[in-house]
């Protein structure tokens, strides 16, 4: 794996951007992924890429939205200004609200996305409409915090009047101080594909970056 | 002969919304967002998004579909791993 890696960062170029995803990143952003240092939105994001690119080509997922990680934002904007009106009414929130009636109307059945609680930690979040269930996965084993459950309870709640119930998302336990970016996508991918994608032995979280770097490095070959 | 653009009327007022501070820039429609986004901050730390859609330096507020009054929000590119427990 690691000669392979080498073969392909040798076939890049120094400079420039990586193609082939919904934000244009600089090539050395690549590195993070052969290291122990923190993932940051920039590789969430091209996780979720390649994941919603697998989802559009696996006919029984065209049910699930991923949502990438601004997402999270207009839900926690909608709810710190809940009793204005302005989450139905601002054009701010027409994506989470269209989103949002979506999967109330049955036109998609689960939405998943990544949280970064304190600026120092990713979770997984999926939204189950058709089970009423909020699963939330954490690689420390935390349990949800009460304001990210009380945001969600309060979405969910408005697009379609139910209480839904919390569960735990399956997800590899963390034993290291940097592989939560990696685990919380890797349940979030598990539950919408659970065949494509294993859970992680949290033994192999380094061979693992390296797989994803090697599927980011090959996506952007295709585009150039 | 000026290369300048052509300038497309009316301008729009676009806010860019940083953890709820607000500025509110006046832009035209076909401007490249790399000037509107050189307005906001000079560090080029910030990644600008709207609806959740990142915006390249090289499309314009036209391409993109941004109306007058939209928002842009900023932010900072955020990492993790240890949940720093307050």
């Amino acid at each position: 794996l690691i000669e392979e890696v080498y073969n392909a960062l040798s076939s890049l170029p120094w400079s420039g951007d990586i193609r082939g995803f919904d934000s244009p990143e600089p090539i050395y952003k690549l590195a993070t992924y052969a290291t122990c240092h923190w993932l940051s939105t920039v590789h969430e994001d091209q996780m979720l890429d390649l994941l919603r690119r697998q989802l559009c080509l696996t006919p029984s997922a065209h049910r699930v939205e991923i949502q990438n990680m601004g997402f999270q934002k207009f839900i926690q904007e909608g709810y710190t200004h809940r009793n204005s009106g302005e989450y139905e009414e601002s054009r701010y929130f027409r994506v989470a609200c269209g989103v949002g009636q979506a999967l109330a109307s049955c036109q998609r059945d689960v939405l998943g996305f990544l949280v970064n609680l304190n600026a120092s930690h990713w979770v997984a979040v999926v939204m189950n409409f058709r089970e009423g269930e909020i699963l939330y996965g954490d690689s420390l084993g935390e349990p949800i915090p009460g304001d990210l459950a009380a945001m969600l309870d309060w979405w969910t709640n408005g697009h379609t009047g139910l209480t839904f119930v919390h569960k735990l998302l399956p997800i590899t336990r963390q034993h290291d101080g940097f592989s939560c970016g990696l685990l919380s996508f890797n349940a979030l991918a598990h539950y919408v594909l659970p065949e494509e994608y294993l859970l992680i032995d949290s033994s192999a979280v380094d061979d693992e970056q390296l797989n994803v770097m090697m599927r980011v490095i090959k996506q952007h070959s295709q585009q150039v | 002969m000026s290369e300048e653009p052509e300038d497309i009327k009316p301008k729009l007022n676009l806010v860019i919304n940083y953890e709820g501070q607000h500025i509110t820039v006046k832009v035209k429609a076909n401007m490249p967002f790399k000037k509107i986004f050189e307005a906001a901050e000079v560090s080029g730390t910030f990644k600008f998004a709207h609806e959740g859609k990142r915006l390249n330096s090289a499309d314009t507020p036209a391409q993109m579909g941004l109306e007058d009054g939209d928002m842009i929000d900023a932010h900072l590119e955020q990492v993790g791993c240890f949940h720093l427990v307050s």
